[in-house]
């Protein structure tokens, strides 16, 4: 596969090289220059410490110093102020043009920053730390009277057997990951405008819920235009774990670009899921691997991160292939967008037409976001490959996808989550734990219906076979598509709520709190 | 909550709880966590759920912790370790293995621990199940004012107002 685009790159390279208080631009010849102006050059890498070629653990024996890209390098002066500012280019490279015989250090900063069009904002903060901005600083030195070249790199802080100092090099390891995914999606729209996003990362990250601003922040995720990465040593350390970083920035594409009606939860490959998680959860799992053109996504963890375990998004197996599952998901948006035609799979789309679907129909969707919606989207804008694209999703044991609510599931029919109401008429639906709590499969159901009329009109879910469940609903108009009202009380067996809904179409989606094994609801909307 | 009710009875069973006579926490404070709901990365599919005591530095904090998973076959391992500065008082396999069945779905795991210092500490935990990935939890255990120790860091604000963390880079400075 060679799909590498270099959009990113270019606008990096024209950037141009500021010069702040300072008359004159440079000779460029490496001339002494009393009073004049030297250049100050370098190249900008972090230690990149790999997996192991197993994808078990982090090897750092093979630890590698890798450019960084991208970021903000500013000339600070002796007063602590900066003088010059430009990017790092695709090689990591930067040149300033300095007063000679002044003292001056380099500073970098774990920060994508651009204006205009194109234009991103991505920091990487410490959220146990004000929020501040990584940056990482070279000595206070003369520039001299000629040309002189300062080469920085952010360290990993591993002595051999543990970190022992300041591990530097991981915000800017972690700004690596979200440039290649930016680059992704450069590649599709080269004038994308990326809303600005905070990478929290900190040592003090533990996989504890709590609060973020003590490092309590469950695992890595996405929430907010805030990605939260791990970086407990010898626990669960992510900023190397670069597959991990693209799936969630997948998860911020989903969000700023598209929409996501993933519920979150915990899930894994063998899972049977809501199909709002499965289908959120493949596409990161696919978009790690389509942004860093490496289908085997590892996550490493455990004492010196030795331990761990992979996923492999192309050619994995799991026991549970299905519209429910996050690894057929994964799978087949993963065969869509790669050049390896495997099995069924001979599509070989890149990324153009996947994000024309988030941006385009998934984004304002009717139905629940989910593998329905986005094949449907898909064969709609490539109906020469309809058949290609039914092979490829009917590999994963799934029946041809004809509308964006899937109707006609042949596995696992009777988990099937949306069912019609007519106002004014009981709707029977049935809520299941057999496949887990929370966000599995038959956990939640979702009742569409429409109103004819404007008015107040009552909506109660009551359990008909005891009163040992605690139902909840949340309601979705769809045009556009936005959750409107939840009620989520704690009466037992029964939640009930007027609403004033104006005339149009709507979801409920119905669940129960006390994941009661089988919980028989009645829906009626009066 | 169901969950925490289990888990306030297993606390009641760890063991009797010493007071100290001048106590900088008006015990015992309960702190509870969970990790059902929360978004998560891709990982082995368990939850954790847990109650510590908050408690003063040199008391023991009993923690009753549940692990959570409808996997019904295979074992689930556990690793625990105790973070920097935490003792055990109880003495619990570190090394834990559970059958899974189609029986439960909770796990229990209690213990009680203790700090001379104040501050904020963890019990950790390394869940494996073959096949189905790992995950890593923490557990909160507050001592005294339970704040968070963190490594030294230099921070600054720079021209524009922003605050940056700042660390050394390793340089090489050549004349031409």
């Amino acid at each position: 596969m060679s799909m590498r685009l270099s959009t990113l790159s270019t606008f990096l390279i024209a950037g141009s090289i500021t010069l702040i208080g300072c008359g004159g631009g440079g000779s460029g010849d490496g001339d002494t220059t009393p009073g004049g102006t030297v250049n100050i050059s370098g190249k900008v890498t972090y230690d990149l410490v790999p997996s192991n070629s197993d994808h078990i653990g982090l090897d750092y024996n093979s630890i590698i110093q890798k450019a960084v890209k991208g970021v903000q390098i500013d000339a600070i002066d002796s007063s602590n102020q900066s003088i010059a500012s430009t990017t790092t280019d695709e090689l990591g490279n930067y040149a300033f043009s300095l007063p000679a015989n002044s003292q001056v250090k380099i500073r970098v900063y774990a920060k994508l920053y651009k204006t205009g069009t194109p234009s991103w904002d991505v920091k990487v903060v410490d959220n146990t730390n004000s929020s501040a901005v990584y940056v990482m600083e070279g000595a206070l030195a003369s520039t001299g009277q000629s040309d002189s070249t300062r080469n920085l790199n952010a360290a990993s802080g591993w002595n051999g057997s543990a970190y022992t100092s300041s591990r530097v090099a991981a915000p800017f390891a972690i700004v690596d990951s979200v440039y290649q995914s930016m680059q992704r999606v450069l590649s599709a729209d080269a004038n994308t405008v990326f809303p600005s996003l905070n990478v929290n990362w900190s040592v003090n990250n533990v996989a504890s819920s709590g609060n973020p601003a003590l490092g309590q922040i469950t695992t890595s995720h996405y929430v907010d235009s805030n990605l939260y990465i791990l970086g407990d040593a010898d626990s669960d350390t992510d900023e190397y774990d670069d597959h991990v970083v693209a799936h969630e920035w997948g998860h911020y594409y989903e969000d700023k670009f598209s929409r996501s009606d993933n519920i979150g939860g915990a899930h894994s490959g063998d899972d049977l899921l809501d199909i709002r998680v499965a289908f959120g959860e493949g596409w990161g799992n696919a978009f790690s691997a389509m942004a860093l053109d490496d289908p085997i996504y590892f996550d490493t963890l455990g004492d010196s991160q030795a331990s761990g375990f992979f996923i492999d998004v192309e050619s994995g197996t799991s026991t549970s292939n299905g519209w429910y599952s996050e690894a057929s998901i994964e799978r087949i948006l993963y065969d869509i967008y790669d050049q390896t035609d495997d099995g069924s799979d001979t599509l070989s789309y890149g990324f153009g037409p996947i994000h024309q679907v988030f941006t385009g129909a998934e984004k304002t969707t009717p139905a629940f976001t989910s593998i329905f919606t986005f094949i449907t989207a898909l064969k709609d804008e490539n109906s020469a490959d309809t058949g290609t694209i039914d092979t490829m999703v009917s590999s994963e044991n799934i029946a041809t996808i004809t509308d964006i609510y899937g109707t006609g599931r042949t596995n696992l029919a009777s988990d099937y989550p949306y069912y019609d109401l007519t106002i004014g008429s009981s709707l029977s639906i049935q809520l299941s734990n057999i496949y887990g709590s929370y966000n599995k499969l038959s956990n939640r159901k979702y009742v569409r219906f429409t109103i004819d009329t404007t008015g107040t009109y009552t909506i109660k879910v009551q359990q008909t076979n005891g009163t040992n469940s605690d139902p909840d609903f949340y309601l979705f108009y769809t045009s556009p598509f936005e959750m409107i009202e939840s009620s989520v009380g704690t009466v037992p067996g029964v939640e009930e709520k007027s609403v004033s809904l104006e005339a149009g179409d709507y979801l409920l989606d119905v669940s129960e709190y006390n994941s009661v094994a089988d919980a028989q609801l009645a829906v009626t909307i009066n | 909550m169901k969950i925490f009710k289990i888990l306030f009875i297993a606390l009641l069973l760890i063991g009797t709880h010493a007071m100290a006579l001048t106590s900088k926490v008006k015990k015992p404070v309960l702190v509870k966590g969970t990790s059902v709901g929360e978004y998560k990365k891709p990982g082995a599919p368990v939850d954790i759920s847990y109650i510590s005591e908050h408690v003063d530095s040199g008391e023991s904090s009993r923690v009753a912790i549940v692990l959570l998973t409808r996997i019904t076959s295979g074992t689930m391992k556990v690793k625990v370790k105790l973070g920097k500065g935490l003792e055990e008082i109880s003495n619990v396999d570190k090394q834990l293995t559970f059958e899974l069945g189609t029986d439960t779905i909770e796990y229990p795991l209690n213990m009680e621990v203790s700090a001379d210092e104040d501050g904020l500490y963890y019990v950790k935990l390394r869940v494996a199940i073959k096949g189905k990935g790992m995950r890593a939890f923490a557990v909160p255990v507050y001592f005294g004012e339970g704040k968070l120790k963190t490594e030294n860091v230099i921070l600054e604000k720079n021209q524009e107002g922003e605050t940056i963390s700042v660390s050394a880079a390793e340089e090489t400075i050549t004349k031409e």
